[in-house]
């Protein structure tokens, strides 16, 4: 018996199962939603007529192949209840459509159940709970996903001025976040460059504290000094309060003097970080998987996409805050090891 | 085109639920179209008893193609194939009119029918034009892969492939790399780990090692690549499935004159009590103009060595990805100074040398250092590899590969595959995660054994060529060439299908199976509602 | 009713049309969709012959630049876009009812965006006075 179990029809699991589907190997998507596609489903693509490499229809062609494949079987409105059995033949039990029951079989497991976003309600200071145009990143790439485009919550008006703040949720000992969310810096780089390009018109203002950009290609800083309409500063805002004319106002500490600014912008959106999903600990104690110190289930060091069960591995933010084309590699590195640990292929 | 005549077939799920089409309106439409000897309404058509109800259907008519009605042909595509394949018909004889997609769901009543009657009629006059391809093939495709790389990565690479089963050769530049791998391994078990694993892929009878080697020619489909190697003045050949390239950068922390940076002992023999440490810049492209995890670790092992040592670094970013980031606040307690600059210090003298910068909050800033370190980046040498396997190369110098839409690893030459160093992914963890998938990606294409080949593509009609070269030019792929009768010829192997050719040549001599010329005039007319 | 040609590209462009589909965006069944291997595909002929057969506006659908599954498939179809709108000025017809389109596979509101625009161009300039004649 060669099939694998994927816990997850996100993008890290989607690229499992194609990449074991490329290799001859069956598998099984077990998928909580409706439809496949995960978190990337609900994001948009922040080009207009150039592609400014946000890899979300990356994602999106995912899911048109997993659909297309005889060797993927799809189970929506899924959820995991137990696993059985041991490495080399598990038994899933699975809930499927609120009330049914499906047995499934296999020889490995592989856990892409993603992460979720960081509950901007949670920073109290930023204003997302009492402010309405103060967004978040999600907020945003719904918008862009749903129209193509961004208007001020209040006034249902294009913006002329929007702020970006990073790490809302990352690097931050009050939420216990405190890592680097990894995905953030890339996709609010992206959404500016979407906004910009939607709108010349709309001037930004970024805050962030440092630029992690994993690929050398991208380099916020020589498009931020070519466009004039882009504003980088180094500066963690403290506060979002409600200004005068009930836009919302940004408070931070100047990187130019030593004093305390306050700037008011149409729109602020705050670029929230992953975090380890609701359910982790209890999907690891299904599994019988470890978790690292901030919730995430834990992949041994050295070892990328193993966990510390053998026969079960892992792919995605699921085991850590990644960028989508991470989460690909996660996939197709996951599908290896399921092959390897099944004795190769055939 | 057709002797048998056209089936449609008809799935009844195709109308949508909501607005429904009168499916059966579409059946008697087609029905009257000339050519069509056969329509059939399916229930369901990609349910088992479906299936075989259209290929029993199929296998007693005496057609050679079909159209089938229903929803998007992206979902369903192989199930069309494997309905023609196992009714003994080539796997691409058929068309698919999407009419739920394009018009149930998207028009309202009778335009709805109208758009779903037109999209009906667009499929079968093209499908009347299809002509079978010559070949849709299946290739032999060698279980052997050529790594070339001195490094880490291209070991971490050897070893994935060798783990499912394929064989390796590596083949490595120099006899041994200089420098050190650019990796930060996030204890000494993690780098005991990497560096056994490496002494045992070394002695593994599954890889063969090739040391100063460079490439000479490349050349073959892919599946059955052949190279020569020049290996110290003598030509071994060499021949592999795929092709994975893994260039290295080395790095290394060294003093402005080019030594190595010293040990903690060493600084205090010479009684160097400042030390300072200046990212090299961006000029190599990879290298950044960050504080980097390498500096840290190297700051820390002084501090804990000789508490009597001030360290301090300077850059226009700190990274500290993943479990760095503790360790960054671990060195600021320990008095470890990181200075935030942007753009470039000035630095003057020599013992002291003093480096003087702006800070925005501070102002002037002034330090002294015995010694300052660069944090340096050996580029690897990528240009001959990009010339010898035809791969381009982007603006950073770095070997294209194009992520967003093709698969992370594929470069735009099939069967090479290319992993990429990326400065923000330091950790090892993060190369053998690079490493393992660009493996999966050449494991993808050799598993199987076999490739497919031909289907939807090229050919040139070599009597109407005038070799003028456009086509070559045009190809991304390099699937044209110039054969022996001195006209173009399309390699089929290489042919991805995308028609650019076609639609460039003045000669109008190059035409493309599937979606021919006189197919999409076809469509087109039919689309207007020129076709009686 | 208008005659709306577009030629799609069946990555990108072909997938948001699926993607407009599940979603059941509407758009003007004015608009009849070709799909085609890459943009590229499509030659100047493709577009003026579709005019010849009396479509009021043609457009040709491609991805967006630098996301080409074949590179700059998209760029060779835009120069194809361009020289076409140049003939179609010269002979009176008007290089407006010509436009290419950039659509990503998961911007599915734009395919009635294009609709919509092309609709207004004809609605300005007029049906296809060729189309008219027969």
């Amino acid at each position: 018996m060669n099939r694998v179990a994927i816990i997850g029809g996100g993008v890290a699991g989607l690229s499992a199962a194609i990449s074991l589907e490329r290799r001859g190997v069956p598998s099984i998507i077990v998928e909580r939603e409706e439809a496949l596609g995960g978190l990337c489903g609900e994001l948009g693509c922040k080009g207009v007529e150039r592609c400014v490499r946000c890899d979300v229809c990356l994602a999106r062609d995912m899911v048109a192949q997993a659909r297309s494949s005889p060797l993927i079987e799809r189970l929506g409105r899924a959820e995991l209840r137990s696993v059985s059995g041991q490495p080399g033949d598990f038994r899933l039990a699975i809930r499927v459509g609120g009330q049914g029951h499906r047995l499934v079989r296999a020889a490995v497991i592989v856990c892409a159940t993603g992460g979720e976003p960081f509950d901007a309600h949670l920073d109290k200071r930023l204003g997302y709970d009492e402010l309405a145009d103060v967004v978040t990143s999600l907020d945003l790439e719904r918008q862009l996903s749903a129209e193509g485009r961004f208007l001020v919550p209040s006034t249902s008006a294009p913006p002329k001025k929007v702020a970006f703040i990073l790490c809302v949720g990352s690097r931050d000992e009050r939420f216990n976040t405190s890592y680097c969310s990894k995905a953030c810096c890339k996709y609010s780089f992206k959404l500016a460059q979407g906004l910009r390009a939607i709108d010349p018109g709309c001037a930004i203002t970024i805050f962030f504290m440092d630029w992690r950009l994993y690929d050398p290609r991208e380099n916020v800083r020589a498009w931020a000094s070519g466009d004039s309409g882009v504003r980088l500063v180094r500066s963690r805002p403290a506060e979002v309060l409600l200004g005068e004319d009930s836009r919302p106002e940004v408070r931070f500490a100047s990187e130019k003097d030593a004093i305390v600014e306050v700037e008011a912008f149409d729109a602020v959106v705050l670029s929230v970080g992953l975090r380890p999903a609701r359910s982790a600990a209890e999907l690891a104690r299904t599994l019988q998987v470890e978790t690292d110190a901030h919730g995430f289930l834990r992949s041994p060091k050295g070892e990328p996409c193993a966990s510390t069960r053998p026969g079960v591995f892992l792919a995605g933010t699921c085991r850590g805050p990644k960028e989508i084309v991470e989460c690909v590699k996660d996939g197709a590195e996951a599908a290896s090891k399921a092959i390897a640990f099944m004795g190769g292929v055939g | 085109m057709s002797d048998g005549g056209i089936g449609v077939f008809i799935c009844s799920w195709g109308s949508g639920k909501d607005p429904k089409l009168d499916m059966d309106g579409l059946l008697s439409f087609a029905s009257g179209i000339e050519g069509v000897a056969l329509v059939k309404m399916i229930d369901r058509i990609c349910s088992k008893p479906g299936q075989k109800e259209m290929i029993a259907a199929i296998k007693g008519s005496g057609t050679d193609r079909f159209v089938v009605v229903a929803c998007s042909a992206r979902t369903k595509r192989k199930l069309y194939r494997h309905i023609a394949t196992s009714s003994g018909l080539h796997p691409l004889a058929f068309e698919v009119a999407s009419v739920r997609e394009q018009a149930a769901f998207v028009h309202e009543g009778p335009e709805a029918q109208r758009k779903a009657e037109t999209l009906v009629r667009m499929a079968v006059e093209k499908v009347r034009l299809w002509v079978e391809p010559p070949f849709e093939e299946e290739m032999p495709a060698l279980r052997n892969v050529a790594v070339l790389g001195d490094g880490l990565m291209a070991m971490a690479v050897a070893n994935e492939i060798m783990a499912q089963g394929l064989t390796v050769d590596l083949v490595m530049s120099g006899g041994s790399p200089k420098g050190s791998p650019p990796y930060i391994f996030s204890n000494q078990d993690e780098m005991d780990r990497a560096l056994r694993s490496m002494a045992e892929a070394s002695s593994d009878p599954r890889m063969t090692t090739i040391k100063n080697a460079s490439v000479l020619d490349f050349q073959g489909p892919p599946g059955d690549f052949g190279l020569v190697l020049d290996v110290a003045g003598e030509m071994v050949p060499l021949r592999c499935g795929a092709v994975v390239l893994a260039p290295e950068p080395r790095m290394e922390l060294r003093t402005i004159d080019g030594s190595p940076a010293p040990s903690a002992q060493e600084l205090i023999a010479r009684g160097l009590r400042r030390i300072v440490i200046l990212p090299s810049g961006a000029s190599s492209g990879i290298g950044c103009s960050c504080m980097t995890p390498r500096g840290t670790l190297y700051a820390l092992s002084l501090v804990d060595a000789a508490p009597g040592i001030e360290v301090s670094l300077m850059g226009r970013e700190a990274r500290a990805m993943d479990w760095m980031e503790g360790l960054q606040r671990l060195a600021q307690e320990k008095g470890i100074r990181f200075f935030r600059i942007d753009g470039e210090p000035k630095v003057e003298g020599h013992a002291p040398t003093v480096i003087t910068w702006r800070d925005p909050l501070l102002g002037d800033m002034r330090l002294q250092a015995d010694l300052l370190l660069l944090d340096t980046v050996l580029t690897p040498e990528v240009q001959s590899l990009a010339k010898a396997f035809d791969v381009p190369v982007d603006e950073k110098g770095e070997l294209l590969s194009i992520d967003s839409r093709l698969r992370p690893g594929e470069t735009v030459r099939k069967g090479v595959f290319a992993a990429r160093f990326r400065v923000g992914n330091m950790l090892y963890e993060d190369m053998a995660l690079e490493a393992g998938s660009v493996a999966a990606r050449a494991l993808e294409m050799l598993s199987m054994g076999t490739l497919e080949v031909g289907g939807a593509v090229a050919e040139v009609d070599q009597e109407k060529c005038s070799a003028c070269l456009g086509c070559l030019r045009v190809c991304p792929y390099s699937a044209p060439m110039i054969g022996q009768a001195g006209k173009a010829e399309v390699r089929m192997e290489l042919c991805q299908g995308c028609g650019a050719c076609v639609a460039l040549c003045p000669s109008r001599a190059i035409d493309i199976y599937c979606f021919s010329d006189s197919q999409i005039v076809a469509q087109s007319r039919a689309a207007l509602g020129k076709v009686r | 009713m208008m005659r709306i040609l577009a030629f799609c590209c069946e990555r990108g462009p072909g997938e948001a049309i699926d993607l407009a589909g599940e979603k059941r965006m509407r758009y003007p069944a004015d608009l009849t969709l070709i799909q085609v291997p890459c943009a590229g595909r499509v030659d100047v002929a493709h577009l003026l012959k579709a005019f010849r057969e009396g479509a009021d506006a043609v457009v040709l659908v491609g991805c967006l630049e630098g996301n080409c599954h074949h590179i700059y498939g998209n760029i060779e179809g835009r120069k194809k876009v361009d020289r076409a709108k140049q003939i179609l000025d010269e002979v009176g017809l008007g290089g407006q009812r010509l436009e290419m389109f950039h659509v990503a596979s998961n911007q599915p509101f734009r395919i009635a965006e294009l609709a919509a625009e092309m609709a207004s161009r004809v609605e300005r300039l007029g049906p296809n006075p060729l189309a008219v004649k027969e």
